[in-house]
């Protein structure tokens, strides 16, 4: 069941093309930087997840490992599947898993590029430190954990409601507007500041570690925040499911 | 033993089943009935992917939603609309149904195989269900239903889109596996379950009109199936007065085949009745020309 639902993710015609354009834009930006000296590259690689990163994930959640949960009713098995033994709430739980699998994956092949392209070819060796790869993978825990949790609320909101589109419109607006907002400007605590860091952004966008000074306040009340809309989803889902007989 | 306990599946004003109760037992059942009668929503409900309003359907006494997982356990159906994911080949998709079905994986590679040979579709079984015409996809249907041996098999318009050669051997098949099964089948073509079916079920507006066995049904309407010749013109003037079961054009005269309780002319005789009468006896047939 894992490996087939996993054939279904892989085999997606937007993934190849996406670590691709990744591993293109990440080459030209860290040889431009290359020009100014090492010490911009390293700068630079920290800098990874802040948007190309971060963006790339976000597509390949609402692109590729959401559709998972559209797909059955997409593809006219949607019945089939559902009067298997298994094709209730296990198989929705094992796409969960195959889905965290795939983006685990997809994160660390971007690390890896990361740290070949920017600190492997590039670097000349004397500056990267221990505290330098240290801190790359104190972000890609936290982009990690990011986005397992944006892959199950968009996973939540596209079973719940199962669209695709509707869940591209849903999660995509919500995401995309973290790229809008942005700036030292916005007011903790504001509407804004939740647009902004509210939809699991924070985490993928790896700031946790990249901000000079760790607000605690701030970070209890972000990991409340994503608490409620992991279980309200959870909740909403339950019920949804339970009218339609999936469970 | 499968019963359906007055079954009511209502949207709005509108009945798509209504009080239908009966009991199915092992054997084949044909589901007849025009579009849109509710032969799909009785399957669903069956199947228990949909809740009726009213009523409830048990196996063995107990409740199919609460029976859940065992219930589907030995359950197979083929769903009226069925695809099939695109991107998997006829093999790769089987295997994982059989996976959703709890089947041991080196079990499920030789039932697979031997349902993708039982439905001749070996040979096509490494490509891809994209490339599929309508018939394959439907014999990809049938396999998977048949994936977990299940003691009940509902299968909604199983013939669709296959072509006559490919409509016996699924008879043959079914006729093959029926021993100790509930095997229900829905369609509207009467030839379906002619030869097949132990029972035929008619539904009708949503209610369950008739549950017979078919010799039962055609000895019900012996002496009033008619056959006749007539000119064209009388039957273009009386055609919609009668209980058309076929006309046949033949150089300005017409042989009509007709259902009628007094007999309907002095040159009319008198026919075997056939499963398709008792269509037409009960449902009509308004687009015979």
């Amino acid at each position: 069941m894992l490996k087939l639902d996993l054939k279904k993710l892989v085999t997606n015609r937007l993934v190849l093309p996406s670590i691709i354009v990744v591993i293109v834009i990440w080459v030209f930006t860290i040889f431009h930087k290359h020009q100014s000296g090492s010490q911009k590259i390293l700068e630079n690689t920290l800098s990874f997840w802040n948007v190309l990163g971060s963006l790339t994930v976000g597509f390949l959640i609402l692109f590729v490992t959401t559709r998972l949960f559209a797909m059955d009713r997409e593809e006219q098995v949607e019945e089939v599947i559902h009067t298997t033994k298994l094709g209730r709430r296990t198989l929705f739980l094992m796409r969960i898993k195959t889905a965290t699998i795939f983006m685990l994956v997809i994160i660390l092949l971007f690390t890896c590029i990361q740290l070949v392209i920017s600190v492997r070819i590039f670097n000349t060796g004397q500056r990267l430190t221990l505290l330098t790869e240290l801190s790359l993978w104190q972000q890609t825990i936290t982009v990690l954990i990011g986005t397992l949790l944006f892959t199950i609320f968009t996973a939540l909101i596209c079973d719940s409601f199962k669209s695709h589109p509707i869940t591209l419109i849903i999660c995509g607006l919500f995401f995309g507007l973290s790229y809008l907002i942005r700036g030292s400007m916005i007011h903790k605590y504001s509407l804004e500041w939740i647009l902004e860091k509210g939809f699991f952004s924070f985490l993928i966008k790896g700031e946790l570690f990249r901000a000079t000074s760790i607000d605690v306040l701030e970070i209890g009340i972000l990991a409340l925040w994503y608490s409620i809309l992991i279980i309200g989803m959870y909740c909403l889902n339950k019920h949804l499911r339970a009218r339609r007989k999936e469970i | 033993m499968l019963k359906i306990e007055n079954v009511t599946q209502q949207y709005r004003d509108v009945y798509a089943v209504k009080e239908v109760t009966c009991e199915l037992t092992q054997g084949i059942y044909g589901l007849l009935g025009p579009n849109g009668a509710g032969k799909s929503t009785l399957m669903r409900i069956l199947v228990d992917v949909l809740k009726p309003t009213k009523g409830r359907v048990t196996y063995n006494g107990k409740e199919i939603s609460i029976l859940g997982e065992n219930y589907r356990d030995i359950l197979g159906y083929l769903p009226q609309e069925f695809g099939g994911y695109s991107h998997f080949t006829a093999q790769e998709f089987l295997r994982y149904v059989a996976s959703l079905k709890g089947i041991d994986s080196r079990v499920a590679h030789e039932k697979v195989d031997g349902l993708l040979e039982l439905v001749g579709l070996c040979n096509v079984k490494k490509k891809k269900l994209k490339g599929f015409s309508g018939g394959m996809t439907r014999r990809v249907g049938i396999a998977q239903a048949l994936l977990n041996d299940p003691l009940i098999l509902i299968l909604d318009e199983p013939t669709a889109g296959l072509d006559p050669s490919e409509r016996i051997r699924l008879r043959g098949i079914l006729s093959e596996i029926s021993k100790d099964k509930i095997i229900l089948l829905s369609t509207h073509i009467v030839s379906d379950i002619e030869y097949v079916a132990n029972e035929v079920l008619l539904i009708k507006e949503g209610e369950l009109i008739q549950k017979k066995a078919p010799k039962e049904l055609l000895a019900a309407l012996n002496g009033q199936v008619w056959t006749m010749v007539m000119n064209e013109d009388d039957f273009l003037k009386n055609k919609q007065h009668l209980k058309l079961v076929n006309a046949s054009h033949l150089q300005g005269q017409v042989e009509i085949r007709i259902i009628s309780d007094k007999e309907p002319h002095e040159q009319a005789v008198t026919v075997e009745p056939r499963l398709e009468d008792i269509y037409v006896y009960y449902f009509g047939a308004n687009d015979v020309v």
